[in-house]
């Protein structure tokens, strides 16, 4: 069905060979179907619906990238937001309150329950090293408090013994004060599965609630379900506050488009995922992979994702070639900015860098921010297309004017100018002195989407890398740091360092 | 003459365009739905598991049903509607009402119950005992399940309420060996029917879906025609991974049937339509709760009714 998505995708684009922004009748053409990839991967219609809305917002106007269809852009769009509406994969447990720590299981007959119980258990006990107790409230399903017990043994943790006639209600006060008296960290409860429709037990599960104060309610989902996903969420989250859910049996073949219906419609991040019957099969949950399987298009994504990186090397490059001619503008300034920013900013460049911990309080210190960046491409936006390709041009009273049009003062214009003649006064020297190599990495590291360029184009160490700023004298030269490809940072005014 | 040509031309478009608006203000007579309203009955049926192509082959069929309007009945509801879907429902599904209980000279029946984790393998192994004690029949119930924690006494419980005989191996013996085991034991009790009870699996992994083949291999030496059924046991809730489970499943041991479960909750289960359609299995019954009765014969008017909401 998908290959066949796919191979249709390509069809539909194989005639458009245009290139530039996506219309709205390409994105629309594509989300046909995308939409059909969704529900056949059993996420809920009307997640899908609004989904499909966010997507089209996004997407139309967005440029498509040379080598590849206006379809396969789209399916990239569509492979990101995916992931950004998945969350975030690390969403630790709460567990550091004053114990014992209530955890809370709930969700429908089948959805793995006790099974996930136990294997949460096992991983409180050896991840976390918790005390860990066990206590099964399902006086319902014949054998199912015998299946905890063993569970725990297996598990190695504390197990609630049972007794006969008492309410679930009953049994968690009794955990409660077991697991005080036993100095317990992280009680369990495991509940019995409940439809949605029964309200005899949606009352129970909120007295259960309500009497063990849980910090964590977990709501655990089998990743095979269907289109009733959106009424679990539903039914459950509004009887109680769910923290969370855990997929189980992700290790089967289903698509899991549940995933995604139970995080738009719960709002809660996805906290672990089942992937075997062993009681070390929990892990945590990562979007980027439920985003593929949901959508299915794989091969789509990469060839995007390549492109991008193509392009963005392509670019390097060229930019690199006028450098070394020495022609080095406001153009080219703005683009610099505009890699940095897409690398997370200069916190996200700097996160990268090996050792940089030490440097951040400098930075830190000495206004080394982000806004200064956004103020850096303000001016530059407030000048003309002629006035950035010449600077020369900028007297006066176009200076005033840049200053007021992007909220900052003539000095700061000044200042950026200053910069800029700077950086390309050296750009023209490195370039015929060559030493170019190591620049050259260093762009390719800035532009590159992947992480992997960072180490070659990156120095190896702190010392390194300020040598090798050091060698670049652009503005801002207060200290050592003041480079990385891009104008100074620094909140003083510049001072060459020879 | 140019000038006549056209002013017949426009009384004959008039005609015909107050033809069709009388037609629409005196109400009775043939209409099609509108495609607003295909739309909705798409989202409909794909909301309850039917899957897309599914609903697109149903909506299609009801594009080109022409309603009857009379006086009384003036505009097309969603009634009306309901009912021709319901009628195609119908079509497919009805070829799937079989009972599990024919009269057989061959005993002891055997039963297979498999199915994914979870999905209400032991709940409805006791269910059917339960029905087939009503009838008077000796039953004995086998719990292969030897890998799931308390799965064994679980289904000894659901034995002992429907006073089964129970048979088990020792814990994580061969599940294949506990099988032929059983039904040695079942043909010594002169039983009529044993029914077996596997060990959840997901559909992918090989080497338990061998295990399977191994059991059915295993348990034909003492009968040929044993496991006479083999049933695939599908969760209500779940969604379009049904049609690999039962695709697999039945690659591995040739299904005689499915038993949908858990269908008393908000989940229709709708994936059995276009299963029932493409496998061509009987459905032999569905689950509507715990309770040890609460497992009903399937009926298709009834399914289809329930799957739309319809009286």
């Amino acid at each position: 069905m998908f290959e066949n998505l796919t191979n249709k995708l390509g069809k539909v684009f194989n005639s458009l060979k245009k290139r530039g922004a996506l219309t709205e009748k390409d994105v629309d053409e594509a989300l046909k179907d995308v939409r059909v990839a969704l529900l056949e991967a059993d996420v809920s219609l009307e997640v899908v619906k609004d989904f499909i809305v966010k997507v089209r917002e996004r997407a139309v106007g967005q440029e498509v990238l040379k080598s590849v269809t206006p379809g396969q852009q789209v399916v990239k769009i569509v492979n990101d937001i995916l992931i950004d509406a998945l969350g975030t994969a690390n969403s630790p447990l709460e567990i550091n309150h004053s114990p014992p720590v209530v955890m809370l299981l709930v969700g429908l007959q089948g959805s793995g329950k006790t099974t996930t119980a136990g294997k949460l258990a096992f991983y409180l006990k050896n991840k976390e090293k918790k005390k860990v107790m066990l206590a099964s409230l399902d006086i319902y399903r014949p054998a199912a408090r015998e299946q905890l017990r063993l569970l725990g043994e297996q598990a190695e943790v504390l197990v609630l013994p049972d007794s006969d006639g008492e309410s679930p209600e009953s049994i968690t006060k009794r955990a409660l004060a077991s697991s005080k008296v036993q100095g317990v960290d992280v009680l369990i409860l495991d509940t019995a599965g409940r439809t949605t429709l029964d309200d005899i037990m949606m009352t129970e599960a909120k007295n259960i609630f309500k009497l063990s104060n849980p910090s964590e309610t977990l709501l655990v989902a089998d990743s095979m379900t269907g289109q009733d996903a959106v009424n679990t969420a539903k039914a459950f989250s509004e009887i109680l506050n769910i923290t969370g859910v855990i997929l189980s049996r992700t290790d089967g073949d289903a698509r899991g488009g549940a995933a995604l219906s139970m995080r738009a419609i719960t709002g809660k991040p996805i906290k672990f995922i089942g992937v075997s019957e062993k009681l070390e099969g929990l892990e945590t949950f990562h979007p980027e992979r439920a985003a593929g399987r949901i959508l299915d298009m794989g091969d789509v994504v990469s060839l995007v994702e390549k492109a991008q990186e193509t392009i963005a090397e392509e670019e390097a490059e060229e930019m690199m070639k006028r450098l070394s001619q020495g022609s080095f503008d406001m153009n080219d300034m703005l683009k610099q900015i505009g890699q940095l920013k897409k690398l997370g900013g200069l916190s996200g460049v700097m996160s990268m860098l090996p050792g940089i911990g030490k440097l951040q309080k400098q930075m830190e210190a000495h206004n080394f921010d982000d806004k200064v960046i956004a103020k850096q491409e303000a001016i530059i936006y407030s000048m003309t297309k002629k006035e950035r390709t010449n600077v020369g041009l900028l007297n006066a009273s176009r200076r005033k004017r840049i200053a007021s049009g992007s909220g900052s003062s003539v000095h700061e214009v000044n200042r950026l100018v200053k910069q800029q003649q700077d950086m390309a006064r050296m750009m023209k020297k490195v370039g015929k002195v060559g030493g170019m190599g190591a620049f050259k990495n260093m762009f390719s590291g800035l532009g590159g989407n992947s992480e992997s360029n960072m180490p070659n184009g990156m120095p190896g160490s702190i010392e390194e890398m300020q040598k090798m700023m050091g060698k670049l004298p652009m503005g801002g030269g207060a200290n050592k740091f003041s480079g990385i490809g891009l104008p100074g940072f620094s909140g003083k005014p510049s001072k060459r360092i020879k | 003459m140019a000038f006549n040509w056209f002013k017949k031309l426009k009384t004959g478009l008039s005609k015909s365009a107050q033809k069709v608006e009388k037609a629409f203000t005196s109400v009775i007579g043939k209409k099609k739905l509108d495609e607003n309203s295909l739309t909705e009955i798409e989202d409909q049926l794909i909301s309850s598991d039917l899957g897309v192509n599914a609903s697109i082959k149903i909506v299609d069929k009801l594009r080109n049903h022409k309603f009857e309007l009379t006086s009384k009945n003036k505009e097309i509801s969603k009634e009306m509607i309901l009912q021709v879907v319901k009628d195609e429902l119908n079509k497919i599904l009805i070829n799937s009402e079989k009972s599990l209980f024919k009269d057989n000279n061959d005993k002891p029946h055997v039963i297979l119950l498999i199915g994914v984790n979870g999905s209400g393998k032991t709940t409805t192994a006791g269910k059917i005992a339960s029905m087939l004690k009503e009838k008077n029949k000796k039953v004995v119930i086998a719990a292969c399940d030897t890998f799931r924690a308390a799965a064994v006494e679980q289904l000894e419980q659901w034995a002992s309420r429907t006073k089964s005989l129970f048979f088990k191996g020792s814990n994580s013996s061969d599940a294949a060996a506990v099988a032929f085991k059983a039904l040695e034991f079942s043909i010594k009790e002169k039983a009529d029917y044993l029914i077996v009870d596997t060990a959840g699996r997901l559909q992918n992994k090989t080497g338990l879906m061998d295990e399977l083949s191994k059991i059915c291999r295993v348990i034909s030496k003492l009968n040929a025609n044993a496991p006479h059924n083999k049933i695939v046991v599908l969760d209500g809730t779940v969604g379009q991974n049904a049609h690999s489970q039962v695709k697999n499943f039945n690659e591995q041991i040739q299904l005689t049937g499915m038993i949908i479960t858990k269908l008393d909750g908000s989940a229709k289960g709708g994936v059995i339509v276009s299963l029932a359609e493409q496998f061509k299995l009987p459905i032999f019954a569905v689950g509507v709760g715990e309770k040890v009765d609460d497992l009903d014969i399937f009926k298709a008017d009834d399914y289809s009714k329930a799957l739309l909401n319809l009286e």
